[in-house]
């Protein structure tokens, strides 16, 4: 717990009202997770994963960094996807769970490097930023999707094209030429984490690396793939 | 701005910014703040307001060209590593993420043209974002 202003409640009663407001949060997350899972996994089952983070949340919030709201939001949702990879869901809710994970890593990762001073900002440097973000999003959803392919259970609307396969074919390939051209422990990290299934926890580890940097390093690989496939116009 | 719904996706902001705030301005003092007092009921009818603008908030970006114009150009470049199935979730993730997620919307908010209303009020917050620690650090000073 950190230290509290001057006025604030007692630790104990703080800590109370913490849990209060974050079960509302915990619930609001529970029913996106929900529906962002395609309604695979259960609200309550839901609710269960998130529970832990939020008593985590409660304990080590620091009002410096943000809203408690978001700052347990993002606690609990991490929780909620990682803890539907881990357990028995089903084959679809978990590869879902694992794509969604690296989109919110990569959104966590830009909200916690932005920089906490800004005051204002001129258009153009939120557009970069607004690109940034989504630049991430778009290319973990992508490597998620080349990845798990049927597991995610989108059905096909009609039959691939001769066409459609060749570009699909070629894309992939470009997609591949980028991964190659990463960095090591980028490229190792891409890898491990949507093609072999890791927890970036686990590849964090392995790499000898902390969690956090293991974060920056997904978050740079994802903006070097984007950057090496270029922006479409 | 042409293109641009502007008035209505500004005042659909400033609203979702309005209640927002009521939700999370007074964390310690939340009900009285609220003004729903402890009644569960009337907390839960709070929140619904608040799902149904983030659903309303979700049609609105995507009605609005600027914002679709951005994702798209962002998946463009994987357009062809993908069925149009898989292409329409990923999309459909991006702008759940745009309408549901702080931080997300923040972005969105600094990045997008400013536009006045026919009343003359602009509908957009202020660029420097009223919800950062610092600004809100210089609004408890002041």
């Amino acid at each position: 717990m950190t230290a509290l202003p001057p006025g604030s409640p007692q630790p104990g009663r703080q800590l109370e009202e913490r849990l209060r407001e974050g079960q509302r949060v915990l619930a609001g997350v529970a029913r996106r997770v929900f529906q962002r899972l395609g309604g695979l996994v259960d609200r309550d089952d839901l609710e269960s994963l998130g529970r832990p983070a939020l008593l985590a949340a409660a304990r080590s919030f620091d009002p410096a960094r943000g809203t408690f709201a978001a700052y347990v939001a993002a606690r609990v949702r991490s929780a909620m996807v990682d803890g539907v990879r881990r357990e028995t869901h089903g084959r679809t809710a978990a590869a879902r769970a694992h794509v969604l994970a690296g989109a919110d890593r990569a959104c966590e990762f830009h909200s916690e490097n932005e920089p906490r001073d800004a005051g204002v900002v001129t258009q153009e440097e939120g557009e970069a930023s607004l690109d940034q973000l989504l630049d991430g999003q778009a290319a973990a959803l992508a490597l998620g999707v080349v990845a798990y392919g049927a597991d995610l259970d989108l059905t096909p609307g009609s039959e691939e094209s001769p066409e459609d396969r060749f570009l699909r074919k070629e894309s992939l390939g470009r997609l591949d030429g980028a991964l190659e051209g990463l960095p090591e422990r980028e490229r190792v990290l891409i890898r491990r984490y949507y093609f072999e299934e890791g927890t970036l926890e686990g590849i964090a580890r392995e790499l000898g690396v902390s969690t956090s940097w293991a974060s920056r390093l997904h978050a740079q690989a994802l903006e070097s793939l984007a950057r090496a496939l270029g922006r479409a116009t | 701005m042409s293109g641009l719904p502007g008035p209505t996706l500004a005042t659909i902001h400033a609203t979702w910014n309005r209640h927002r705030a009521r939700f999370s301005k007074g964390r310690s003092r939340r009900a009285k703040l609220h003004g729903f007092g402890d009644d569960p009921l009337a907390i839960a009818a709070g929140c619904a307001t608040l799902r149904t603008m983030a659903r309303t908030l979700l049609a609105e970006l995507k009605a609005d060209p600027w914002t679709v114009a951005r994702v798209d150009a962002s998946l463009a470049r994987y357009a062809h590593m993908m069925t149009p199935v898989q292409l329409a979730w990923a999309r459909e993730q991006m702008f759940e993420q745009l309408a549901n997620d702080e931080h997300a919307l923040r972005t969105l908010r600094r990045a997008h043209p400013r536009e006045g209303d026919e009343s003359g009020d602009v509908g957009w917050p202020a660029l420097g974002d009223e919800d950062t620690p610092a600004v809100r650090k210089r609004s408890e000073a002041g």
